[in-house]
């Protein structure tokens, strides 16, 4: 960790410092200590959410460490702290390496980087882009909408200094394989021997001899990371163009197909400026609520004197003079919003929702809760930018909040009565003042809303559930299967059972669904008619587990039947056994029970038989309801092809019927 | 090489495969898109597989307000990050009708749009927010398609970027220089955003194992008038020209026995993706052994009927495989019963075989004209044909005046045509005629090859950009202008786009010819430097419109080319039709001069 000159060390501090001017800083951080040296910037982290309300402390102390970076890798970091560990963590080993053929040159090369900050080094780009950067991405962003005709990009991070280091640089040789008289080319199926004519070539790469026309290949190499191993692809300008074999150059084919596309995960970024939004929501909306609470004491209290006023006028008619009191009123509702919120009437001449201008029809109004100027629009002409608002409404929705003696005393009064105190409010404290509650309300909302689809909802949470587990054994299955050709003893048998009676049981709750939601109408399937308005998901989920059920029927089967086969050619009793299973699990299943069997067809014949007509039904229901649709919606898709699978099917259900008989119910 | 739809399938399994093992905690989803990502995902993926994922209800975004609530399902949104899909999706976070949301987008993402997001998701109902880069539509493994309703060259750009980065790749930038200033725009817009989104870091983990800078090659169609004149004769090629592809769906007219109304018909089954390159021949036998298979397998059906029970369970799990099968000879049957009526009803073997010799000079000028003559002056030949023979003459021998003038009257002269041509067919024709709509269009100097060719095709003065020795040694040394199918007198012409690529492939180089600018991202110069060596990546995008017998060209190439990736793609997928109505626009807008009088009066 320290095996560094203290220079360079303090070098890569000073690239890594936040604070524009590195020279002046730099005493201040060699002076503290290498495991915790800058507690001031620790603390301002911390400070963030508590100085919230003061944008100056938060623009000037806290936007410097949002940029701190590496400069080697452009990791961001929360402190100096934490990059001076990063790059002892991260980048100590490959500097290392990299700087001790030459210390002295490859010093002066690293201050003059250090010194531009625009410059990295960087040796580990790859390593650098793995640990991806949205802190960057997030500032940077902001300007992606700048006018797009100026093109002035900084230099990005490449590979500047690196290069010059690196270009001089020699491949490897050690690993080169030495020819001796008859050697071949070691491209398999060759088998020229080496000669003048044919070539004696060692591929750069993995050093085998090779002849010319296998060598006739050229790609980008560099140094491994010690003198033993080989080269290693280098894409970038720096990369040694090199001579090498086929195989190589396949090597490097396949290193540059496709696996994965770009792919920019934003969730992280999202979820911290959304909770940064939340949080000055919830303290606006904190703040909304203290001024409603003092508003409404206010008001109250000025209602009750209004009152006693007037009984005082109406004695004492002489001495009416209650306009020394409306000025007073106001100035506490300024007072409660705070004179620096309270807009002033000269400078505004919009309003400050929808924007529309101010006229002698159109009046300029204070929303005594956030002091904004708006609108009156009572009737939702604009974006409902204010009303005068009874009180006893907000109350009405705002039971618990910490009143004053005033509203409390009159709480139950002015719930009860015709309320005649009302105050201008906008609608975005409106929305703030009432934010939970509607929250609640949703809540409410949501538990009563589905509730004729709760049993889709149910069985359809037991179908995944089931799917799962039948894709696994399915799964499980097919490989014991392929593994072992002949039986696989139990396990197989057990998975096979399993996989049945979870098939089984997925049939159970898609029929469910069928016997749910579908009634007959002319011996074809119809949604009811209380369902007809979620007749798209009804039939999608429907639909999606016939497919499922159908797709994996036909699977286990063809399985199945390969493994009795099989299991036919092994010994005799443990046929009998399995048969024994299959009578059990017919019984099990069939809803009648089984008459006196036909001696042409065997118990596990008319099972799969039966299987296969159920399946044949199902489809055809589905063909049916696909033709309904399709006619209903005048799409006319594929309906030709559809017709005629319905009347395939009804053949082949006909054909199963009669080779069933009696058993074909 | 890349596969378009190789990275479709990966952002599919982004989008709607959940890593979450706990089955029980899982909830079926609806997924809400925007028109944008409708058609994307409905060229790239079937409902079959969303239901297979628990996609079990699609709705658009802009239908937000209609939607019902139900808290029992959660969502996945993919929308393009527009202005009105983003407005909608806060409206729907304002009052969330399902659980919870993932979000994607299928293109970068505005910070301030983000924050926009963010901003109102009070009740935190976003759990994933991802960009996808998927702002364009693949037709082909190597075709993509943008979506061009709007004339926007910044929603252009986006797009291109946006398949760039899907890609990974991060390109020099070659436009056509001749005079068109959209070229111009679109490339300079690409570099911008290259660099900008660079610096946001988006570029980073791009070209990673490349040893060569990719090139992002932008072609103008206008260069290149004349191959979608020609008619086509491989499967893909033919269907957009006789039938109309649309978003990978024809519309067939109900066959003779009688289903009610056209229907729509999807191209994306396994006999077709195997068979859009054939050429006409190659495609009739294919599907004959198609039926043959099909009808060996259907004998044993009746086998079966003789109650051999064994043989019938087989059947049976066959079954859905029979159907499938079945619909799809059929479907093909239509198809090919389409083209062949087609041909038949418009002389194609004869006009085909014509354009051929014609455009390829495989004959002298005397001889072709004693050929179009009798199709001049025959009524039954397609006007629409005639119009096209004629510009492939005034292109191929300019100095015929004579001949042209008395053919244009014949064509107006309804005892010989009909129905005679129209007035913006007879300007076309007329500027063809004069060297009027495309001043720079030099036919020589876009032909691949003309080793064969006579004075008579001698227009002169064209710079020739590229080497022909070169390019019949890159191609096997083929004389004349004869292509691969060199034995088939019906595909001799080769498009221009292939002696382009030719000749980039095998220079190795773009900038040596002065038809193309160069633009460097400075994340290109950074990674290879003042790079001038072989280029073994070309994502080309024809601007004006794309022909898939262009697509075809780029495949062929492919072909031979493994180590190469080339990915072509257009700002629309045109046929003959549909450039000819480009065509009609561009004439009607000219500047009408003193020449226009004349034919005015002629009118
Ligand atoms: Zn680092
Ligand atoms: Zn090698
Ligand atoms: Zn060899
Ligand atoms: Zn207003
Ligand atoms: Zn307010």
């Amino acid at each position: 960790m320290s095996t560094n000159s203290p220079e360079l060390r303090r070098n890569k501090r000073v690239l890594g410092s936040p604070f524009k001017s590195p020279v002046k800083n730099l005493a201040n951080i060699d002076a503290a200590s290498p495991s915790n040296d800058v507690p001031h910037n620790n603390s301002n982290v911390t400070s963030i959410r508590n100085d919230i309300d003061h944008p100056s402390v938060k623009n000037k102390e806290i936007k410097p460490i949002l940029e701190i970076f590496c400069p080697i890798c452009k990791e961001s970091m929360i402190s100096l702290n934490q990059l001076n560990q990063h790059i002892d963590d991260e980048h100590q080993k490959t500097d290392e390496q990299n700087l001790s053929p030459e210390p002295p040159v490859v010093r002066r090369e690293l201050q003059i980087d250090l010194l531009n900050g625009d410059k990295g080094f960087s040796l580990s780009i790859d390593e650098g882009r793995k640990n991806g950067n949205e802190n960057i991405r997030a500032g940077l962003k902001l300007s992606r909408d700048a006018n797009p005709l100026k093109v002035s990009p900084s230099p990005s991070p490449g590979a500047g200094a690196r290069g010059s280091l690196r270009s001089n640089e020699r491949l490897s040789r050690n690993h080169w394989q030495t020819p001796a008289s008859g050697s071949k080319c070691s491209i398999e199926g060759c088998n020229k021997t080496l000669s003048v004519k044919q070539g004696i070539v060692n591929c750069r790469r993995c050093g085998k001899l090779f002849c010319n026309v296998h060598t006739n290949f050229k790609v980008r190499l560099r140094n491994g990371p010690d003198s033993n191993s080989i080269p290693i692809f280098e894409s970038l300008k720096y990369g040694i163009w090199s001579r090498v074999c086929r195989n190589c150059y396949n090597d490097k084919l396949d290193s540059i197909k496709i696996v994965e596309p770009k792919v920019e995960d934003l969730t992280g970024t999202f979820k911290r400026i959304r909770m940064k939004k939340n949080e000055d929501k919830e303290l606006m909306r904190n703040k909304i609520k203290k001024r409603f609470i003092k508003l409404v004491e206010l008001l109250v209290d000025e209602d009750v004197k209004k009152k006693q006023r007037k009984s005082q006028i109406s004695k004492w008619n002489l001495f009416g003079g209650s306009d020394t009191n409306e000025p007073t009123v106001l100035e506490q509702a300024i007072e409660i919003v705070g004179h620096d919120n309270w807009m002033e009437d000269s400078k505004t001449h919009n309003c400050t929702i929808c924007y529309i201008h101010f006229n002698m029809i159109t009046r300029k109004h204070h929303c005594r809760l956030c002091g904004s100027i708006v609108c009156d629009d009572l009737f939702g002409e604009r974006k409902l930018c204010s009303i005068m608002v009874p009180i006893n409404q907000l109350l009405d929705k705002l039971k618990n909040l910490n009143y004053g003696a005033n509203a409390r005393s009159q709480f139950l009064f002015l719930l009860l009565n015709e309320c005649s105190i009302r105050f201008r409010c906008c609608i975005n404290c409106k929305n703030h003042l009432l934010y939970e509650w509607k929250q609640s309300q949703q809540a409410k909302l949501d538990l009563n809303s589905t509730d004729k689809l709760v049993p889709l909802f149910e069985t359809n949470k037991l179908l995944i559930i089931l799917k799962d587990q039948i894709v696994r054994y399915m799964n499980r299955f097919e490989y014991l299967f392929q593994k072992n050709e002949a039986t696989n003893g139990d396990e197989i048998e057990q998975v096979r059972e399993k996989l049945l009676v979870y098939l089984k049981d997925y049939e159970g709750c898609s029929n469910q669904i069928k016997q749910s939601f579908y009634g007959r109408v002319n011996n074809a399937l119809k949604l009811r008619p209380e369902f007809v308005d979620n007749e798209r998901l009804i039939n999608n989920v429907y639909r999606g587990s016939v497919f499922f059920l159908q797709d994996n029927l036909v699977k286990f089967k063809l399985l199945s039947d390969k493994l009795s086969e099989l299991t036919q050619m092994e010994l005799e009793d443990s046929k009998n056994h399995f048969a024994q299973i299959e009578g059990v699990q017919i019984s099990k299943n069939s809803p009648t029970p089984i008459g006196t069997p036909e001696p042409r067809l065997t118990k596990k014949q008319i099972r799969e038989l039966r299987e296969q007509l159920m399946v044949m039904n199902e489809q055809r229901f589905l063909v049916e309801n696909l033709i309904d649709d399709t006619i209903k919606q005048r799409k006319f898709d594929e309906l030709g092809s559809l017709k005629e699978n319905k009347t395939e099917l009804i053949k082949r259900i006909n054909e199963l019927e009669k080779e069933l008989g009696e058993f074909g119910f | 090489m890349t596969s378009l739809n190789q990275i479709s399938t990966k952002y599919f399994e982004r989008l709607f495969i959940t890593k979450n093992n706990k089955s029980d905690e899982r909830k079926p989803r609806v997924l809400l898109v925007d028109k944008h990502t409708t058609s994307i995902l409905s060229l790239s993926y079937t409902q079959s597989q969303l239901l297979e994922h628990d996609i079990i209800l699609i709705e658009l975004i802009t239908n937000h307000q209609n939607l019902k609530q139900m808290k029992n399902l959660d969502c996945i949104v993919y929308i393009k990050p527009t202005a009105d899909s983003i407005n909608h999706l806060v409206k729907e976070l304002s009052q969330p009708h399902y659980s919870k949301y993932q979000v994607y987008f299928n293109n970068i993402i505005t910070k301030q749009n983000l924050e926009k997001i963010a901003e109102l998701d009070d009740l935190e109902v976003i759990v994933r927010v991802m960009e996808l880069f998927q702002d364009y539509q693949v037709i082909n493994d190597n075709l993509y398609q943008l979506e061009n309703d709007r004339d926007d060259i910044i929603d252009e750009s986006n797009q291109l970027v946006s398949l760039l980065l899907a890609l990974k790749k991060c390109p020099i930038i070659f436009y056509e220089t001749k005079l068109n200033i959209e070229l111009r725009k679109l490339g300079s817009e690409i570099l911008y955003q290259i660099n900008l989104n660079s610096n946001n870091n988006l570029f980073d983990d791009v070209n990673s194992n490349l040893d060569t800078p990719p090139v992002l090659l932008i072609l103008d169609r206008d260069n290149d008038p004349i191959t979608p004149l020609i008619y086509p004769w491989t499967y893909q090629s033919m269907i957009h020209e006789f039938i109309g592809i649309e978003n990978n769906t024809i519309a067939l007219a109900a066959d003779a026995n009688g289903a009610a109304a056209p229907a729509a018909v999807t191209l994306s089954d396994k006999f077709y993706q195997l068979s859009i390159y054939l050429n006409y021949g190659d495609i009739n036998d294919k599907f004959q052994t198609y039926v043959e298979q099909y009808k060996k397998e259907t004998k044993q059906t009746s086998v079966i009927n003789n109650n051999n029970l064994q043989d019938l369970k087989k059947l049976l799990t066959k079954f859905p495989e029979f159907k499938k099968l079945s619909n799809n000879i059929l479907k093909h049957l239509n198809i090919l019963t389409k083209l062949d009526e087609q041909i038949n009803h418009q002389n194609l073997w004869e006009i085909g075989e014509l354009q051929q010799i014609i455009i390829g000079n495989l004959e002298n000028y005397p001889l072709i004209k004693k050929k179009i003559l009798p199709i001049i002056n025959n009524l039954r030949i397609y006007t629409i044909d005639k119009v096209k023979l004629l510009i492939l003459l005034m292109v191929r021998f300019p100095n015929q005046q004579n001949d042209f003038n008395q053919w244009i009257n014949q064509l107006n002269d309804p005892t010989y045509t009909q129905p005679p041509i129209t007035k913006s067919q007879h300007l076309l024709l007329e500027s063809f005629k004069l060297k009027k709509l495309f001043p720079h269009y030099n036919f020589e100097a876009s032909l691949s090859d003309q080793s064969n060719s006579n004075e008579e095709g001698g227009i002169g003065g064209g710079s020739n950009f590229f080497n022909k020795a070169k390019i019949n040694t890159l191609f096997g040394g083929n004389h004349s202008n004869k292509s691969e199918n060199n034995d088939n007198i019906y595909m001799q012409y080769t498009p221009r786009l292939k002696s382009v690529l030719a000749n980039i492939l095998h220079h190795q180089s773009v900038q040596s010819s002065s038809q193309f600018t160069k633009l460097v991202p400075d994340k290109v110069n950074n990674q290879y430097g003042n790079y001038d060596g072989a280029i073994k990546d070309i994502i080309i995008y024809f601007k004006g419109g794309i022909t898939y017998e262009e697509s075809r060209i780029v495949y062929e190439l492919q072909q031979k080319y493994p180590s190469v990736n080339l990915i072509i793609g257009g700002d629309k997928i045109i046929n003959s039709n549909d450039w000819l109505n480009i065509l009609y626009d561009k004439v009607n807008d000219l500047p009408q001069s003193g020449n226009n009088n004349q034919v005015l009066d002629l009118l």
